[in-house]
């Protein structure tokens, strides 16, 4: 079996395939898996060759023995279907029934959340800063999914009230997290069994504390915080961001933490 | 074994859930909710579904919520006649659809939706405090709501976008169609994503948008058609369950403005 992954360091769905793959031991890059870079920065991903492997011009895009593949959560399904062992859902369709109600609740709320101080505080001054409005609504146009959150977004990145309001969408997600290893007793999400939703929701949180919004759970949240510690222990998560993997590594002439970003525009 | 779906009859998730448990000649006992008199926001409805939305469906006393969800559940459960591939590699292709339908159209069709019946329909008499105190108890989609306002509405950028989804989908259904060599979007099979698509194109038509495919997406227009004439379709569109129906002074006023 031939496994290959168009995909970039720094994407938050390629390194939910990326957790996923080593959990189900195929660690390492290159060597377990292929690796083919997409360079977000040049907008790889909207190039014609690309967009015949997946039409909707983002990563990751996954090959399975030349069988293309798209949508990191169908890629996560995909996967558990042809690797069984370890399980990563559920053995019973209730069980697995809740697992993918979580991960619709992670497709809508904090995956969409995750990326506006992303592009607010990092991508959107670091690639749009200097872009006229024709530019800036020519590049829209070229996205086959989401013009709407560019044209929501302006060069500029987001305003208060969008940032805040990503802000409670992660906040209800760590709680909801808190909440579900007090209810089922953890120590993962759905309770003793380490699952896909674990890993789907790993990369947005790790995300969210590589831009300084830690200060989202950890002051209240204990059992959230106790959940990311025990994340981190797994030899997945080391595999998943390797160096160079955080946006902070990826782009550090463009880092400013939430709390200096707050101190200077207000929100 | 018995199963409950607290739904609505206009909702089209509540829709997607309604033609698969006919596709599957499941019996299920009918809870209907009234989104007008907050029935989907009752502490006791939040107990089964947190999010405040509709469709949830209860199996035995279990509640599983996600309409997705819950079509791939009764999958599972009831697996003939099968609406998923019997190969995993068709099963991936399935949940990218689904995928693409759940993060595409079906927020697409709530902009239309919105501007044009319920926005007037609920909101336009409240008070903003109304409007606000609505907003703040909704679990999901509070943005949503703010974007819209009570008396705005959607603006013209984001109606734009929304027709524009809509009409994309149109064209991956017409091209599906057309790869696979139907009669269905995966091909030979009927399967969740036709389940799942079928409201949302049966909303957008009933709110007067068909111009969006009907003079150019051929196989399209097929596939709606085959749909419509599959028994599923008029069991679980019962009378009342299309907006223009349930909300008539809405259509009218636009005919005659």
């Amino acid at each position: 079996m031939t496994f290959e992954m168009y995909q970039a360091p720094q994407s938050t769905c390629s390194q939910k395939v990326r957790i996923t793959l080593a959990e189900k031991g195929l660690p390492e890059m290159n060597k377990d898996w292929i690796e083919h870079d997409v360079d977000l920065g040049k907008f790889e991903q909207l190039e014609p060759d690309y967009l015949k492997l997946n039409p909707n011009g983002v990563v990751p895009t996954f090959v399975h023995d030349g069988t293309v593949l798209i949508e990191s959560s169908a890629i996560l399904e995909y996967l558990e279907e042809v690797i069984p062992e370890p399980a990563l859902a559920p053995p019973d369709p209730v069980g697995r029934a809740r697992m993918r109600a979580w991960m619709r609740y992670i497709d809508e709320v904090p995956t969409v959340a995750v990326r506006v101080p992303t592009f607010a505080n990092m991508l959107a001054p670091m690639r749009f800063a200097k872009s006229s409005d024709g530019e800036f609504a020519a590049h829209a146009d070229r996205l086959p999914l989401r013009k709407q959150f560019y044209q929501r977004m302006s060069q500029k990145g987001f305003g208060k009230a969008e940032l805040e309001y990503a802000e409670f969408q992660i906040r209800q997600t760590c709680e909801r997290i808190d909440a579900a290893i007090r209810e089922h007793g953890g120590p993962w999400i759905m309770g003793p069994q380490y699952t896909m939703v674990d890993a789907q929701v790993t990369p947005l949180i790790d995300r969210m504390d590589d831009l300084g919004y830690g200060f989202l759970w950890e002051d209240d949240l204990p059992e959230m915080t106790a959940w990311l510690d025990r994340i981190r222990e797994r030899p997945s998560f080391a595999a998943a961001f390797y160096p160079g993997a955080r946006i902070s590594e990826r782009y550090p002439d463009f880092y400013r933490t939430a709390t200096d970003l707050k101190a200077e525009r207000g929100y | 074994m018995a199963l409950e779906l607290y739904h609505s009859g206009h909702s089209t998730c509540s829709q997607k859930v309604r033609i698969c448990l006919v596709e599957k000649g499941i019996d299920w006992v009918s809870r209907e909710l009234h989104f007008a008199t907050g029935d989907h926001l009752t502490p006791e409805y939040l107990e089964l579904n947190p999010n405040g939305v509709v469709p949830t469906l209860v199996h035995d006393g279990e509640p599983v919520i996600e309409s997705s969800v819950i079509v791939e559940y009764l999958d599972e459960i009831f697996p003939e006649p099968p609406l998923v591939p019997r190969d995993a590699l068709g099963r991936a292709r399935l949940r990218a659809w689904m995928r693409y339908m759940e993060e595409v159209p079906t927020p697409a069709v709530r902009v239309p939706s919105f501007n044009d019946v319920f926005r007037p329909l609920r909101y336009e008499n409240a008070t903003d405090e109304e409007f606000e105190a609505r907003v703040e108890k909704m679990p999901l989609r509070k943005a949503f709501y703010r974007r819209m306002g009570r008396t705005g509405g959607f603006g013209e950028a984001e109606v734009d976008n929304a027709l524009a989804q809509i009409r994309q989908t149109a064209e991956r259904i017409d091209k599906a169609v057309s790869d696979t060599g139907g009669p269905w979007i995966l091909g030979a099979q009927y399967t969740l994503i036709d389940v799942t698509l079928t409201p949302l194109i049966q909303r957008m038509a009933d709110l007067g948008y068909a111009r969006l495919w009907q003079d150019d997406l051929l196989e399209m227009v097929a596939w709606f058609d085959r749909i419509k004439s599959r028994p599923s379709f008029d069991i679980a569109f019962y009378p009342g369950t299309n907006v223009s129906e349930k909300y008539p002074q809405f259509f009218e006023k636009e005919a005659s403005a």
